[in-house]
């Protein structure tokens, strides 16, 4: 394949660039631009073509992604071409010149079925790639293998892909290492199994701690009823060591209490009580003797206290007085200064009255008082002065304007023209509207009528038998359809009845034949002998018998007879033939019986049938009867109608027809009536209308019957006459409007003039009252009015300060009366004193008098008290003794002097009595529930001194040995408890277990990685040295030929060597033929010598496959003019076979391109001019 | 009226297989996911208040030896003593096979019938018959049903048995029967065990395999439950499936055909895992993701597949709860690896060279040296399963599929003409 032109129609900086490369050769095409000249991008835009655009692109900058564009056309090995377009799009990217879509399959013979990726490895080569192929051949020491594998398959780094797959493989796994993936996941896992082993309870482990902790457990029962027992038994002891002392006491106190002998025993507060009884005898007595001399002395003291009695009734009086003092002094230090007070207000009063009329004196002030009681409706009419005038004003205005308003209206109202009334005619329209679209209804329903009418009649006719006219169908006398049914029963009865019959008869002769034919079958097989005939032989026989008897004994002459009796034989002759004949017939009776029976059964048979068959005949006659009868009663039937009837059944469908006839006339006739009625309403509607039409003088109403026109007509009318009756009442209502404005105007002025009038007369009469003068403005009168007050107001304070100075004097003199009575009754001896001076000494006298008084009562209540203590005493001096003696009667010892020793008898009798009981309570705490009797029982047979040592040696035991054997057993006990615990179904080994299974999918998951990796890395080796053992002769030739080429004759060629191992190594050789090994080429050969490699891999492949553009970057960079130029004349020779398009930036690369000779060079200009060489 | 619940196959304490741990994975919310679903299952039976609970056999793994599963046990027969529900327990193979078996003691509310003969425990209090025979030893090729009793007439007759029925795949053959065997006892309710997968063999009368109760492996996907049975005058007139697994097993398949660069492949994968989440009502999933489809990003995809790898993981750990099992890589090329390497190129020979190779065991340790070493490390749990390491003749063709795919992706990737 070959590129023959590509188009950049919108790609990088490119809009319609064109690169045509229409060299006849394939030829060697440089594609030459600076930096910058959109080099990168027509390389991309040559890849893009071939193969698509890549997902990300940078060559959007210029033109937007979805429209970028390649166009190209490709020419293949057999001379076919493609012109295509490429865009950039997921799918159908491949479109023709006229932008259809294009099935990329077509591309395919051109691409020779090579892969983008392995395009661009084997068909294109740039600087880097170059260089690191040149690179990589020194790396790997030149071996022949890995350098035409690479160079074969367009690798610039084939050592890398082996390394990668080496390292990989080895980070996964090493046999001896431990950092490996691999090897470390495997670590783990044997550690997490033994985490799960450790984790793991066997069930014998369980078993063993369950069992040990059953036998502990029974070891410590038994300890601790050992202990219990032991326990017990040193209680017991140590009971009766305790009991032991008490039992002893208790004996004694017994003997005590035995030696007191007879003791009244006391109750046990018998001594309290004496005791309590002869203290309060004492104490009662000293009691009364204290009491006494005090109650003397307190009346000593009360006689010894006097305090002035009526003075103190009446402390509340001088209290009074007292506060009244207060207000006295006052009273009489303010009145000098409020009679001046009172002069002032006077004067400025006299002033005051003065500025209103000055004609009067003050004194005479008060007759104006009344005036003074109108300032308010002085001010009242005031207010509305202004408010009246200004009504009036209005008013008049209001009513000049109403009044020509009215004149207008009066004027338009006289130019009104007449309204009619058109009540009556609108009633005559309405009536004509609501019968709706009569005319047309009336022609449509007469048509239709007309139709079925004709319908009907040519109906009529169809059905025949009968004519005439619809009317008269109408009232046709047709027979009922159940007379009809009845005929059609009575012919359906007689021609089943004849089916039947029929039927019968063919049965019946058909038996007949079958009888017959049986009967003929029974004849043909000889004659049946009948009972008959024998009776006739033997007749036959008889008779010659009797002939032969009346010739044999009688003699007589028989022989006429005889030859009757049979012509041909003589009478013996004949009568022996008779005898044998009804012998045979007897015989044959006999013999053929069954024939005989059958031969009376086919006849009897036969003569059933034809018996039943002339029945049949019978029957068929009557039949043919009844028809006639039916047929006659039918014809009468259809007589009024004076038609002939075809069968029932037709006449029952004529029937029908003929009753949906006379509905369907029935219907008509009557729409026809209806249709009359119509016309005749309408007539009338029309005619009410003209007539209400006359009345509004209207006469030019259209003629004819039809009444549409009309009710147009009237319609019209009757708008005219509503629009003048609707201008009229508007008129109307407008000079309604105008009148009654006019008269609210009127009625307005009118109020307006008199509120006025009303208010002067008020404001007269106000002034008047005054004595003002009446033209006196509003303003100037309530001034006056305010003066006036001013000067009332005056004369009242005045007034108020008289009234006070009275008041003064009046309190003073009361108070002197009270105070100067009360001191004269209570304190004669103060004398005559000062009103204000007495008081204060009324009121010491009245404290000291209550200061005494309060005492004498004191000294009075305490005197009470003593005497009811005194009493109350005495009572329980007396109680006391009565309990004396009770107590001694209760003692039975009759004196109160025994009573001592008594008690002190009972007492000790008690104190035994409660020791002893004592005792054997505590003996009873001490025996814990056993009882007396057994401790003494117990003691008495234990010997006391050994007791201790019995004892100790008891809670030795329990203490040294027994406790701590339980404590130990109670440790295992724990200890077994504390182990079975921890076995509480944890988890943790089966978490392991997990955690293992985690573990082991990885390590499967890494080994799977691990053997692939090894196996494509082993895959590879083994891949590249069979390629090298195949290709390595005949590549290496044309290598060998290039290499010479492009160093420009410093090597004369290629070969192999091998190294240590016996691995094949490329070698340089020199013209003089020394080896020079891959190491020691300059760079720039080891260069030239991958180069050299790739021409030959490409070179040898054009042997079995069509050639494919070689595509080549800027690789001449570093290469000096001389192997530049023999680098271009290598790709020059090539370009013969093979299209190679050259990227450049090098202007100097087409200087040298210009001076080849060989093949066909052609150089492009970015910018789309070409130099042919 | 009265509830009962079949389970059966609980398998306590049998490790998850397949999944590998890693920073994100969910581990926690599955710790002991067998215990956790037996626990929804006693937790089930509580709060039903069920009158019973039937165990059709394979309570334990078969070679597990550690006694705490046994206490784990008694302790949640102990929680259904407590709320009076009686447990009928017929043990399988695997419980035939476990020392825990014979050696546990049974709490009171427990009843394991006789592997010896058959036998047949009346409920007075519900008149109820519950038919049952254990396993005597791991492997039972006789019918066991044929002896079961006949049934008790005017009674609720309920059949236990851990079977193989008429063979299952994936199932050993065990006590072997037909339908019809079942059909004949005149039984009410057969509660069968054995089969992993719940299947609801006939209605009448009721035969049910209720499946186990938690998934342990990839093969194991789907909802795994319990049976809940309501009868009501002797009749059955409810069966309800509830379900009890703590973690979902499931293959989550991903077309990435349409997909033409890496964010399209997890946008693909992120779509297929939330599906798979929705899927499983809010439990945590293991996924087995198989990426399909002719796409253009299968050589992206073959070349770095540790690397997506950890980036699916990535997403799964981004939406949580998602424990990514495996990532199968079963895409196809848009164009075939042949047309790529093209004609008289080394890659296509090397490409016609592995095609050629006959690659069995033997080739393998030949090309591989160190196979036989690696071998000897691994542990040799790793052929114990279903899958044994690197031995059937299938993973010789996937292994050939994946060294083209591993070098091509390789070479083409160092190529030259960048």
């Amino acid at each position: 394949m070959r590129i023959k032109r590509l188009d950049l129609k919108a790609f990088g900086p490119f809009t319609n660039c064109t690169l045509a490369f229409d060299t006849e050769t394939p030829g060697l095409h440089i594609i030459f631009g600076p930096n910058e000249a959109g080099k990168s991008s027509s390389l991309r835009a040559l890849k893009a073509l071939l193969y698509g655009f890549p997902e990300r692109t940078p060559d959007n900058f210029l033109h937007a992604g979805n429209q970028l564009l390649v166009c190209g056309t490709l020419e293949g090995a057999d001379g076919r071409t493609i012109c295509f377009q490429r865009r950039k799009k997921r799918k159908g990217d491949i479109i023709d010149a006229d932008g259809n879509t294009i099935d990329a399959n077509l591309l395919a013979p051109f691409l020779q079925g090579v892969e983008s990726e392995l395009f661009e490895n084997l068909y294109g080569i740039d600087h880097e790639t170059l260089v690191r192929g040149g690179e990589e051949i020194l790396a790997r020491k030149g071996e022949v293998g890995q350098a035409l594998f690479a160079a074969g398959a367009g690798l610039s780094s084939l050592g890398e892909v082996v390394d990668a797959l080496e390292n990989e493989a080895s980070d996964l796994f090493k046999s001896a290492g431990k950092l490996p993936r691999i090897n470390t996941a495997i670590k783990r896992y044997k550690e997490l199994q033994k985490v799960a082993r450790d984790a793991c309870l066997s069930s014998k482990e369980w078993k063993d701690h369950q069992r040990a902790l059953a036998l502990a457990e029974d070891e410590r029962a038994g300890l601790e009823r050992e202990r219990a027992e032991k326990s017990r038994e040193l209680r017991r002891l140590e009971r009766l060591e305790r009991a032991i002392p008490q039992l002893g006491a208790l004996k004694n106190l017994r003997d005590q209490q035995n030696t007191l002998g007879h003791v009244v025993v006391l109750p046990p507060d018998f001594s309290d009580r004496y005791a309590r009884v002869v203290q309060e005898i004492r104490d009662a007595n000293f009691q009364l003797e204290r009491d006494s001399e005090r109650l003397k002395r307190d009346e000593e003291n009360r006689n010894a206290i006097s305090f002035n009695k009526d003075l103190l009734d009446h402390a509340g009086m001088v209290d009074d007085f007292h506060q009244r003092l207060g207000e006295y002094r006052k009273g009489q230090k303010d009145k000098p200064e409020r009679n001046g007070m009172r002069i002032a207000h006077r004067k400025e009063a006299a002033l005051l009255l003065k500025q209103v009329r000055p004609d009067m004196p003050l004194e005479a002030v008060e007759s104006l008082r009344p005036a003074l009681s109108r300032k308010r409706t002085i001010q009242a009419l005031g207010t509305t002065c202004e408010s009246i005038h200004q009504q009036v004003i209005h008013a008049r205005q209001q009513h000049a304007q109403a009044a020509q308003a009215l004149q207008e209206a009066e004027n338009r109202l006289a130019a009104m023209p007449e309204t009619v009334d058109t009540r009556d005619l609108l009633q005559s329209v309405r009536l004509a509207q609501k019968a709706g679209q009569v005319d047309e209804q009336l022609e449509k329903n007469r048509h239709a009528v007309e139709e079925g009418r004709n319908d009907c009649l040519a109906e009529l006719r169809r059905l025949g038998l009968w004519a005439g006219e619809l009317a008269d169908l109408i009232s046709l006398g047709l027979p009922l359809s159940e007379t009809v049914k009845q005929f059609e029963a009575g012919y359906s009865d007689i021609a089943d009845r004849r089916r039947a019959l029929e039927k019968d008869r063919e049965t019946l002769i058909g038996e007949l034949k079958t009888v017959g034919a049986e009967w003929k079958k029974l004849a043909y097989a000889g004659e049946v002998p009948s009972e008959a005939e024998l009776i006739r032989t033997r007749e036959k026989r008889e008779q010659g018998w009797r002939l032969l008897r009346r010739q044999w004994l009688h003699q007589e002459a028989v022989a006429e007879e005889s030859r009757v009796y049979d012509p041909d034989r003589p009478l013996p002759d004949a009568y022996e033939g008779q005898v044998g004949l009804a012998d045979h017939i007897a015989d044959r009776l006999r013999r053929e019986a069954e024939r005989v029976a059958a031969d009376a059964a086919f006849r009897a048979r036969t003569e059933l049938l034809e018996a039943r068959l002339l029945e049949c005949d019978r029957k068929q006659a009557v039949l043919d009867q009844r028809e006639k009868v039916l047929n006659g009663a039918w014809a009468d039937a259809w007589k009024p109608l004076c038609i002939t009837p075809l069968s029932p059944r037709e006449m029952a469908g004529w029937l029908s027809e003929m009753d949906k006839l006379r509905y369907r006339a029935g219907d008509i006739l009557k729409k026809e009536q209806e249709n009359g009625r119509e016309a005749m309403r309408r007539d009338g509607l029309c005619q009410a209308l003209r007539g209400s039409l006359a009345v509004v003088n209207e006469v030019d109403s259209p003629t004819g019957e039809a009444i549409g026109p009309v009710l147009v007509f009237a319609e019209a009318v009757l708008e005219k006459h509503d629009r003048r009756r609707a201008a009229y009442e508007y008129a109307t209502e407008k000079h309604e409007n105008a009148l009654s404005t006019m008269s609210r105007a009127a009625d307005y002025l009118k109020t307006a003039e008199e509120t006025l009038s009303g208010w002067r007369s008020d404001w007269r009469k106000a002034l008047s009252a005054m004595g003002l003068d009446a033209a006196m403005s509003p303003n100037e009168a309530i001034d006056m009015m305010d003066a006036l007050q001013a000067c009332f107001d005056q004369l009242k304070n005045a007034e108020d300060l008289q009234k006070r100075i009275d008041g003064i004097d009046r309190d003073a003199e009361a108070l002197v009366k009270e105070v100067c009575g009360l001191a004269e009754k209570v304190t004669p001896e103060l004398g005559a004193l000062p009103v204000d001076q007495t008081i204060l000494q009324l009121r010491n006298r009245v404290g000291q008098a209550e200061k005494d008084r309060t005492l004498h009562q004191k000294i009075t209540n305490e005197i009470d008290l003593l005497r009811d203590e005194i009493a109350s005493t005495a009572k329980k001096l007396d109680s006391a003794y009565a309990q004396l003696n009770e107590l001694i009667s209760i003692a039975g010892c009759g004196k109160p002097e025994a009573l001592a020793e008594t008690i002190s008898r009972s007492a000790e009798y008690e104190r035994l009595r409660k020791e002893i009981s004592d005792t054997i309570s505590a003996i009873g705490k001490i025996g814990e529930g056993v009882s007396l009797e057994a401790l003494a029982r117990q003691a008495a047979e234990i010997e006391v001194d050994a007791l201790p040592g019995l004892i100790a040696a008891l809670q030795d035991d329990i203490d040294r040995r027994i406790n701590p054997e339980i404590s130990r057993v109670s440790e295992i006990i724990g200890n077994e408890n504390r182990d079975l615990a921890a076995m509480d179904g944890s988890g943790r080994a089966a978490e392991a277990a997990s955690a293992m299974e985690q573990e082991l999918t990885r390590i499967r998951r890494l080994s799977e990685r691990y053997v692939r990796v090894r196996l494509a890395s082993s895959i590879l080796r083994k891949e590249i040295e069979r390629y090298r053992e195949a290709h390595q002769d005949p590549v290496l030739k044309i290598a060998s030929r290039y290499f010479a080429d492009l160093t420009l004759g410093s090597f004369a060629g290629l070969r192999t060597d091998v190294d240590d191992s016996g691995n094949p190594l490329l070698v340089g050789i020199r013209p003089d033929g020394a080896w020079i090994s891959v190491a020691g080429m300059s760079s720039g050969a080891r260069d030239q010598l991958y180069l050299s490699l790739r021409l030959a891999t490409l070179e040898w492949r054009l042997e079995s496959s069509e050639p494919m553009p070689f595509i080549v970057d800027d690789i001449l960079i570093n290469f000096d003019d001389d192997r530049s130029k023999a680098t271009l004349q290598a790709l020059a020779e090539l370009s013969v076979q093979n299209q190679v398009i050259l990227f450049t930036h090098h202007g100097k690369v087409l200087e040298e391109a210009k001076r080849i000779k060989k093949g066909t060079i052609q150089i492009h200009h970015l910018a789309g001019r070409k130099f042919d060489n | 009226m009265f509830t009962f619940l079949h389970a059966s196959d609980i398998h306590l304490d049998s490790p998850l297989k397949g999944l590998e741990t890693h920073d994100d994975a969910p581990v926690d919310d599955i710790r002991g996911a067998t215990r956790l679903a037996f626990e929804n299952m006693v937790d089930l039976a509580i709060e039903e208040e069920v009158n019973f609970v039937l165990i059709a056999g394979d309570l334990y793994d078969g070679d597990w030896k550690d006694y705490h599963t046994g206490i784990f046990f008694v302790k949640q027969m102990g929680r259904l003593d407590k709320a009076g529900i009686r447990v009928f327990i017929v043990s399988g193979n695997h419980d035939a096979a476990s020392q825990i078996t014979r050696t546990m003691p049974l709490p009171d509310n427990v009843f394991r019938f006789s592997h010896k003969t058959p036998q047949s425990e009346k409920l007075e209090d519900l008149n109820v018959v519950i038919h049952g025979q254990s396993y005597a030893a791991r492997s039972i090729p006789d019918n066991l049903a044929l002896n079961y009793p006949p049934y008790h007439p005017g009674c609720f007759n309920i059949g236990l048995l851990h079977t193989s029925l008429t063979g299952r795949d994936g199932h050993e053959n065990y006590a072997p029967c037909a339908i019809d065997d079942l059909k004949s006892k005149g039984y009410d309710y057969w509660a069968l065990g054995h089969v992993h997968k719940r299947e609801v063999v006939s209605e009448d009368p009721w035969i049910i395999f209720s499946g186990n109760i938690q998934g342990r492996h990839i093969k194991e996907s789907g909802p795994k439950s319990a049976t809940l049975v309501t009868v009501e005058d002797g009749r059955v007139t409810r069966v309800e499936v509830r379900e009890l697994d703590v973690l979902r097993w499931g293959v989550c398949p991903v077309d990435v055909s349409e997909c033409e660069n890496n964010d399209d492949v997890y946008d693909a994968v992120r779509k297929a895992f939330e599906a798979a989440l929705d899927a499983a009502g809010g439990k945590p999933v293991a996924l087995r993701t198989v990426l399909t489809g002719k796409s253009g990003m299968h050589a992206r995809l073959f070349d770095r597949m540790p690397q997506w790898t950890e980036e699916f993981r990535g997403i799964a750990a981004g939406l949580g709860d998602i424990w990514l099992e495996k990532v199968v890589f079963d895409t196809r090329r848009k164009v075939s690896l042949e047309e790529i390497a093209g004609r008289d190129t080394p890659i296509a020979a090397l490409l016609a060279y592995i095609d050629k190779m006959e690659l069995d065991g033997d080739r393998l340790r030949e090309l591989v040296p160190d196979l036989a070493g690696l071998k000897s490390k691994l542990p040799p749990e790793i052929d114990s399963g279903d899958a044994p390491f690197l031995d059937a003749s299938d993973n010789f063709d996937e292994l050939r599929r994946d060294v083209k795919e591993l070098l091509i992706a390789s070479l083409l990737r160092h190529g030259g003409a960048q």
